[in-house]
């Protein structure tokens, strides 16, 4: 069998613990206290079948729903942070469709990623113009470098709205990566991809990650992925946690295999 | 890797040199034309400002506003009665206008924060409703429905300028300040957020955009660009009244800005000049013309060029010229060449395969 990456090849990213995090929408229960712990620098993959709840807990978790329960991020309860904040303390994903900016060229749908990098106030760019154009230079810099590692950087000028599903995901994936986030959040990297474009692509980012303090959570269906690079799993079924631990454990709770093949 | 930043910043040169001659030309007019003429396209480069403020607002932050001739007209009248009651000389009236239409966007802009698209149209267009029903019933202040004036500014007494050529040549740098203001906005991370927050607000979220704040301020400074404006007018017409800033001023702003093409500045200037002019070569088609016309044009537009005349005609001339956005294939192999992209043979699976 394969071996799962080892965590420590990650940097110490951030910590992310979530302690009975609840959210219903009308009376159904999407999720339903569901704890578990991500640890700092690892890669951990969070799996179950279709509506589980796992985009719902990713909304959770960098701001878009308010859920019950609390969130913490390196000890720090952030449940009630909002969005742009929780970006700002370095949670950065990316969505299960991609979304970019229609009509932007892809450098500069890297380059919204640098609103992470703290709040941009209107007349910065006229009370300090120095500073913004120096930041804003470094952030072309440093998304132009991102765009080469991903084997972007022939289509940095390029709309993005003509561009294949695959490069769409990578745009987005180089965009989150811009201001080095602590947590990032890939809601299915891998969907619509053929492991001949996700094994190279995870390869990529991970080779770039390394030493890099970041951790890693992934929504993901393809379990050939999953296996290849989750030192850890999490299996969310109808809105519960049913199982959290290794992932060649996972793979073989009869809890699991009977939620996936359902037995 | 500064190339493809440096590489951006070089092709925009000829786009800004070209802004620059033209504006030039357009200084010069104001010793060749008619005094008229050059009153007119002062009036022309007021409402540009203002139809300019609205593109900020509708066009990049995706926030509709019916209400625009209202802060123009806040601005109109700030600006008079400062000067009337002398207060203030002009150039600090009007920044004092701007700044009172900058406090007064950010309480239209409440609604915004749970309100989009047709709400708040609707909330926006209330606003210009009450705007001259407001400036009628404090008619102790405002002069009620015969409106308030004061004489036109000279031209600094060294320069031998007719008012109309010195006027004109305030409204265009006006307009010029506006433009470059425009410009660095959305160009800068504050205005690319905004783009990003009327694309998908999640996403803008989760990058980092502060969704209300850059909503109230995208309100503010849109209302304070648009009152900017509204202070210039003032200066040129000298004498407003309530019938000056009517729902269908509003309105001709928002066509205006839709028309020529949102998220473009020739579009502005295009939107401007239909509703500056228009009504004069429509007065053949009786007192109804002007509505007629752009009635007509803007089913025209919608059918016909939906992203506006510009952004529209641009794009059929790119096709023209075969300019078209690359096809792309997939660039892995491209990348490096040999490397066979079979899951077996990927790095990741080697690296962890030994492992």
């Amino acid at each position: 069998m394969v071996q799962p990456i080892a965590p420590s090849r990650l940097g110490v990213g951030a910590e992310l613990s979530l302690e009975h995090v609840s959210i219903s929408f009308r009376g159904v229960h999407a999720l339903r206290d569901v704890s578990f712990e991500v640890r700092p620098g690892s890669v951990t993959a969070l799996i179950g079948p279709n509506g589980a709840g796992k985009t719902t807990l990713f909304n959770c978790i960098s701001g878009l729903y308010r859920s019950g329960g609390t969130i913490r991020l390196d000890g720090r309860d952030i449940s009630t942070t909002r969005s742009a904040a929780r970006a700002r303390l370095g949670v950065a994903r990316t969505f299960q469709t991609p979304a970019l900016v229609a009509g932007w060229s892809v450098l500069a749908n890297v380059v919204v990623g640098d609103c992470a990098r703290g709040a941009a106030g209107p007349f910065a760019s006229f009370l300090q113009p120095g500073r913004e154009n120096r930041q804003a230079r470094q952030a072309h810099e440093q998304a132009a470098d991102l765009l080469e590692t991903f084997g972007l950087a022939h289509l940095s000028e390029t709309p993005v709205d003509g561009l294949p599903h695959a490069q769409r995901r990578r745009v987005e994936i180089v965009r989150a990566l811009l201001p080095s986030p602590r947590l990032l959040l890939l809601d299915e990297p891998a969907a619509g991809l053929g492991n001949e474009e996700s094994f190279p692509l995870f390869d990529r980012l991970l080779r770039w990650a390394e030493g890099r303090d970041m951790t890693v959570l992934l929504v993901e269906h393809s379990m050939d992925l999953v296996m290849k690079v989750a030192g850890h799993v999490v299996v969310l079924d109808a809105g519960g946690v049913i199982a959290d631990g290794a992932a060649e454990e996972v793979r073989q709770d009869p809890a699991v295999i009977k939620a996936y093949l359902g037995e | 890797m500064s190339a493809v930043a440096a590489g951006v910043q070089r092709s925009r040169w000829p786009v800004r040199l070209a802004w620059v001659v033209g504006m030039v030309l357009v200084a010069l007019l104001a010793f060749v034309i008619t005094d008229y003429e050059l009153f007119r396209l002062s009036r022309m480069a007021c409402i540009g400002i203002a139809v300019l403020s609205l593109d900020l607002l509708t066009g990049r932050a995706g926030l509709i506003s019916a209400g625009q001739g209202a802060l123009f007209g806040l601005g109109a009248y700030t600006t008079v009665l400062l000067v009337y009651h002398e207060i203030a000389p002009y150039p600090v009236a009007i920044v004092l206008g701007s700044v009172l239409c900058f406090l007064v966007g950010l309480v239209l802009g409440l609604p915004a924060l749970r309100l989009g698209g047709l709400n708040l149209g609707l909330v926006t267009l209330g606003a210009a409703l009450v705007f001259p029903e407001l400036l009628k019933k404090y008619s102790d202040l405002t002069g009620g429905v015969f409106g308030i004036g004061i004489s036109p500014p000279q031209a600094p007494l060294d320069l031998a300028l007719t008012s109309a050529q010195w006027l004109y040549l305030v409204s265009v740098a006006g307009l010029l300040i506006a433009m470059a203001f425009y410009t660095r906005l959305v160009n800068s991370r504050f205005g690319r957020g905004l783009e990003a927050l009327r694309t998908n607000e999640n996403m803008a979220a989760s990058v980092g955009v502060d969704l209300a704040r850059s909503k109230l301020l995208a309100f503010g400074i849109s209302s304070a660009m648009a009152g900017f404006g509204g202070g210039l007018y003032l200066l040129l017409i000298g004498h407003v009244t309530p019938d000056t800033f009517l729902l269908t001023l509003s309105l001709s702003m928002l066509f205006a800005a839709v028309v020529g093409g949102l998220r473009s500045r020739l579009g502005v200037l295009l939107g401007a000049a239909f509703v500056v002019f228009v009504p004069d070569f429509s007065a053949a088609f009786g007192e109804r013309g002007p509505q007629l016309i752009y009635a007509i044009a803007l089913l025209l537009t919608v059918y016909l060029l939906p992203r506006g005349i510009v952004p529209s005609l641009a794009a059929l001339g790119r096709r023209l010229l075969g300019r078209r956005a690359p096809r792309t294939p997939e660039p892995w192999d491209e990348i490096e060449p040999g490397a066979a992209v079979a899951p077996e043979q990927s790095p990741v699976v080697d690296r962890l395969g030994k492992g």
